[in-house]
């Protein structure tokens, strides 16, 4: 008879290991601390959210007027941010795919300034913009197309470089130029993937143009702000339902939009 | 049918040569010598092939898997560099040409690939107008839509030639792999071609749609007074559609014939263990 061991249910962790993960346990439980995990204040706070929540219904629609205003402003900063921030995503996503960049500089140049975009969080560059032009709607554009380049730049590099080659081979062997073969060939194949991204970014944007103005750069969040501030629950109910309306109606759009491309 | 056109135009051949071009020397569309290429890793592959292939000639390149067939394609027109070569190719020395020239050189050869290769998003039209590339600047050959009057109507043609002119609007990625090969061939032809090399253009299609194809290569090949070389598995199709067939073997040229001098039996050998022959 063949002599051979089962392999054990749970392998006994060596002593090094042991330490790691007590280690890591004991980090663990001092972030609960640091994060003031609380489950008395927590119990405490549940009916003063249902007293906040309450005293926005019914939801003042009053001032509806302005506050679709502001919704509509708050959609467009997000449209035009993605919009340019997909063109130069585009741009940036050539030389960042390794398959078709010119040149290695420009491939660790481009992916450095994608990386950048996307490893800063969305309020840090809304708080520079604002700080660089103004206060208002120009300075959260320029966050969304920022916030854009850096989500979109990464994923249309991705999906130039996993187009499929045979087409870009034939064309070469046929004497086009790169910038034919990108335009030709790499492009149309990677379009479904690019327009994909793209209503990705516009949701994402979507979603961050309205808290952008809590930090004065433009859109709706100043106006919720504000009526929390001034203690407007209700008119704080009825942004935060407008806000949940343009949400769902851009998803769905978006989604719409996607099964017809696929 | 086929053989009979295919002697026919040997013999004219032949006699074009007899009587001399205007040229002095016969000029042959490719000379390839002393072409050697090794693989690090693998070893050599082609060690010292010469290959002449005469003006009009269809020839077929037998060998078996792996004996560096599509090597010996891919290096005549550098999309493989090879480790040494004096290659003469349409009258260009292949091996000094820098990058501008050789892009020159390689829109002036059609190659269709066992796989189609064509962009499979885009309409058939716009697959076929991409042949244009090399002879178009800016946008032109970009898809169906930016290309110029002239360039959509040529490229109508050579779907016409190939039978499909009525494929023209769908996208290529409907259509069967007998008609994705011949928008494949139409491509080629809209670069206008003086050669037409193919790597088993046929390895992928069924018996009756690949000597379809085959028979709408070579009728090509003779209608446009092309040079055709071709790769093939398929000892009948190098019999029947070639008037020469040349067998790689050992990383050198075994065999080098008229095809009607051959018989399949001759070139089974090529395929076996001793064929020193
Ligand atoms: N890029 C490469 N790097 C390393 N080895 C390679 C490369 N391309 C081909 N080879 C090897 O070189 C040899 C010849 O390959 P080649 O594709 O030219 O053969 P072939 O005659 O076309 O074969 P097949 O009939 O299977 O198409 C093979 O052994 C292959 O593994
Ligand atoms: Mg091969």
């Amino acid at each position: 008879m063949t002599d051979f061991s089962v392999q054990k249910r749970v392998e006994t962790p060596g002593v090094f290991r042991s330490i790691l993960y007590i280690l890591c346990l004991l980090f663990f439980l001092w972030s609960c601390n640091g994060a003031e995990l609380s489950l008395l204040e927590l119990i405490e706070g549940i009916p003063h959210m249902g007293r906040v929540a309450g005293e926005m219904t019914p939801p003042d629609v009053s001032r509806a007027g302005f506050v679709g205003k502001a919704m509509l402003v708050t959609f467009q900063m997000a449209l035009v941010g993605t919009v340019f921030g997909v063109m130069f995503s585009f741009l940036l996503a050539i030389p960042a795919a390794r398959s078709q960049t010119p040149s290695r500089t420009l491939y660790y140049v481009s992916r450095f300034i994608i990386s950048f975009c996307r490893s800063v969080p969305d309020l840090v560059w809304a708080i520079f913009f604002v700080a660089s032009v103004g206060l208002g709607a120009f300075a959260g554009t320029l966050t969304i197309m920022v916030d854009t380049v850096g989500f979109c730049g990464r994923f249309f590099a991705e999906s130039m470089e996993e187009v499929e080659k045979g087409p870009q081979e034939a064309l070469s062997t046929m004497g086009a130029s790169r910038m034919s073969i990108i335009t030709s060939a790499v492009v149309p194949s990677a379009m479904p993937s690019f327009v994909n991204t793209s209503l990705f970014a516009l949701e994402k944007a979507v979603r961050s143009s309205v808290v952008l103005g809590l930090v004065g750069a433009g859109g709706i969040g100043i106006e919720l702000k504000v009526a929390m501030d001034l203690f407007q629950y209700q008119q704080a109910g009825a942004i935060i339902l407008s806000i949940f309306l343009l949400v769902i109606c851009v998803e769905q759009i978006s989604s719409c939009i996607r099964r017809r491309i696929m | 049918m086929t053989e009979a056109v295919l002697l026919g135009e040997t013999e004219k051949r032949i006699d074009m040569e007899a009587s001399g071009d205007v040229k002095s020397s016969p000029e042959l569309p490719l000379r390839i010598s002393g072409m050697h290429k090794r693989y690090p890793g693998r070893g050599v592959v082609l060690d010292g092939v010469n290959l002449e292939v005469g003006k009009r000639e269809a020839v077929a390149l037998i060998g078996s898997n792996g004996s560096g067939k599509s090597t010996l394609l891919r290096c005549s027109l550098r999309l493989i560099e090879p480790d040494e070569s004096d290659t003469i190719f349409l009258g260009e020395k292949v091996q000094t040409l820098g990058r501008r020239d050789l892009r020159a050189l390689r829109a002036k050869v059609g190659f269709v690939f066992q796989k189609h290769n064509l962009v499979l998003r885009s309409s058939v039209l716009t697959n076929v107008v991409h042949g244009s590339f090399a002879r178009t600047w800016g946008v032109k050959a970009w898809n169906q839509a930016t290309a110029p009057k002239g360039i959509r109507e040529e490229a109508m043609y050579c779907l016409d030639r190939v039978g499909l002119a009525h494929l023209s609007a769908s996208r290529a990625d409907r259509l069967s792999g007998g008609e994705s090969q011949r928008v494949a061939i139409a491509r080629a032809l809209m670069q206008k071609p003086k050669f037409l090399m193919a790597d088993e253009p046929v390895a992928s299609l069924d018996p009756r749609v690949g000597d379809e194809v085959m028979d709408l290569l070579l009728g090509l090949t003779r209608q446009e007074d092309l040079t055709l070389l071709y790769v093939s598995h398929n000892l009948d199709h190098a019999l029947n559609y070639a008037d020469r067939i040349v067998g790689l073997s050992d990383h050198q040229i075994k065999i080098d014939a008229p095809a009607t001098s051959l018989s399949k039996s001759m070139l089974r050998g090529l395929y076996g263990g001793g064929n020193d022959d």
